[in-house]
């Protein structure tokens, strides 16, 4: 049954993309994954994309740096406000922050040389948080007033990846303070044993 | 979001997983079927208006592919009922199976047949079950010589485009084509008119093919 399936489905579809598989393997919360999966895919709700499915928005004019039209690309990456997010992440975690030509090179980029594929998958989820966290920042800012601030990104993403980490993680055992000070070492000292995370395909959760 | 995407996977394909494996659904209840999970998945509410922001076909894509992974029903119940066909051709004892034979008679589960099981797939549904089936030839009763793949993977009739049009047994059965003598068997092909030289070297070649499968008077054709 399942190869048929495989068989018939296989007709259209086309390779495998090595930028979903590390999406999906990221260790993060199944919400936030889905928001980076439709964000890598350019179809979320702004207001570039609202207007062009007619839908009636007061400017397209990207809320946190007021400067360029809001696209997906650039809310979460051209614009100088999200490379500031970034720039953070990169200096928290010690390593140069390069320029990728856009945000999907930079998430097939985002891993750390010297660290195992597990310890990476950890890593990705922090990605996935920050873009998630960008977002919210977006929203909060249209719909609720709130003030942009790079920082308070950072520190959200952090907390998320800290909290999922803690109860998903049996092997994971540090304070936040911890996480905050030194994350590469935390990191390092993450031992996945044989527990998978199943992160879709288990029983429903409620968020 | 991610909620829903569960609740699809885990109950919504499971309800009509019944009636799926069994009838074949019409193409208007399946694109219903669709249309129900496409609303659920991008919460339309009571106003009914909400975004689809990614493609049904997307969204059906597995995970490594850039989709969720959600299984489309069109495929889901041909393959399913694909599975009662390869029971039917795969030597399976069962009342169901005499029924059925009785009714549409021992070549049932073959496409071409006079009498179809209308139920059970048809039209290109149906031939790619008999494109990608690969025979393993026993007293070769059941397998078509030319237009079944028992050789390499791969059928006859494609490999030797030429041979298979100067055949005057382009509907036999492997079993039909050679006999058995002592115990060894030989084949024998029937042509249409004599060949030219270049056709006689691949009919040679066409034999040095054939001869590297094996046949056994005794046991059944099977697919593998």
């Amino acid at each position: 049954m399942k190869s048929a399936y495989a068989r018939l489905a296989n007709q259209k579809n086309e390779v495998h993309d090595g930028v979903f598989c590390s999406l999906w393997q990221a260790r993060a919360m199944p919400k936030a994954l889905i928001t980076a999966w439709r964000i890598l895919l350019g179809r979320i709700p702004t207001s570039v994309n609202l207007l062009r499915r007619g839908v009636a928005v007061n400017s397209s004019i990207c809320v946190l740096c007021r400067e360029s039209e809001e696209t997906s690309q650039h809310l979460f990456w051209e614009c100088s406000f999200a490379q500031r997010v970034w720039s953070l992440c990169f200096r928290w975690i010690g390593v140069l922050f390069v320029q990728h030509k856009d945000l999907r090179c930079n998430f097939e980029n985002f891993y750390l040389v010297h660290m195992s594929i597990k310890q990476n998958q950890v890593w990705k989820g922090m990605w996935v948080a920050i873009v998630r966290c960008i977002w919210e920042k977006r929203n909060s800012v249209i719909f609720k007033q709130g003030v942009p601030d790079a920082e308070e990104i950072f520190q959200m993403a952090q907390l998320h990846t800290w909290f999922w980490l803690k109860h998903r993680m049996c092997s994971f055992s540090y304070a936040f303070s911890n996480w905050h000070l030194n994350p590469s070492q935390c990191l390092q000292s993450v031992l996945l044993k044989g527990r998978s995370l199943v992160m879709l395909e288990s029983k429903p959760r409620s968020f | 979001m991610a909620g829903r995407v569960c609740l699809l996977k885990s109950v919504f394909t499971a309800i009509p997983l019944f009636y799926l494996s069994f009838f074949k659904a019409p193409i208007l209840v399946c694109n219903r079927i669709i249309s129900i999970q496409r609303k659920f998945l991008w919460a339309w509410g009571r106003d009914n208006r909400s975004i689809s922001w990614v493609r049904w076909e997307n969204v059906c894509k597995p995970l490594e592919e850039g989709g969720l992974g959600i299984k489309d029903v069109r495929n889901i119940n041909n393959a399913l009922l694909t599975k009662w066909k390869w029971r039917l051709m795969n030597d399976e004892k069962g009342k169901w199976k005499d029924i059925l034979v009785s009714r549409y008679g021992s070549e049932i589960g073959r496409s071409q047949t006079r009498l179809k099981w209308q139920s059970c797939g048809e039209g290109e549904d149906d031939d790619w079950f008999q494109k990608t089936i690969v025979w393993k030839v026993g007293d070769g009763g059941n397998v078509r010589f030319w237009e079944d793949a028992w050789v390499n993977n791969n059928n006859l009739k494609s490999l030797y485009p030429r041979l298979y049009s100067l055949s005057m047994d382009q509907r036999m059965k492997v079993g039909e084509v050679g006999t058995w003598e002592g115990y060894g068997w030989q084949w024998r092909l029937n042509w249409r008119k004599a060949r030219f030289k270049w056709e006689s070297s691949l009919e040679e070649e066409l034999l040095m093919h054939i001869n590297r499968s094996v046949m056994n008077k005794e046991s059944k054709d099977s697919i593998v």
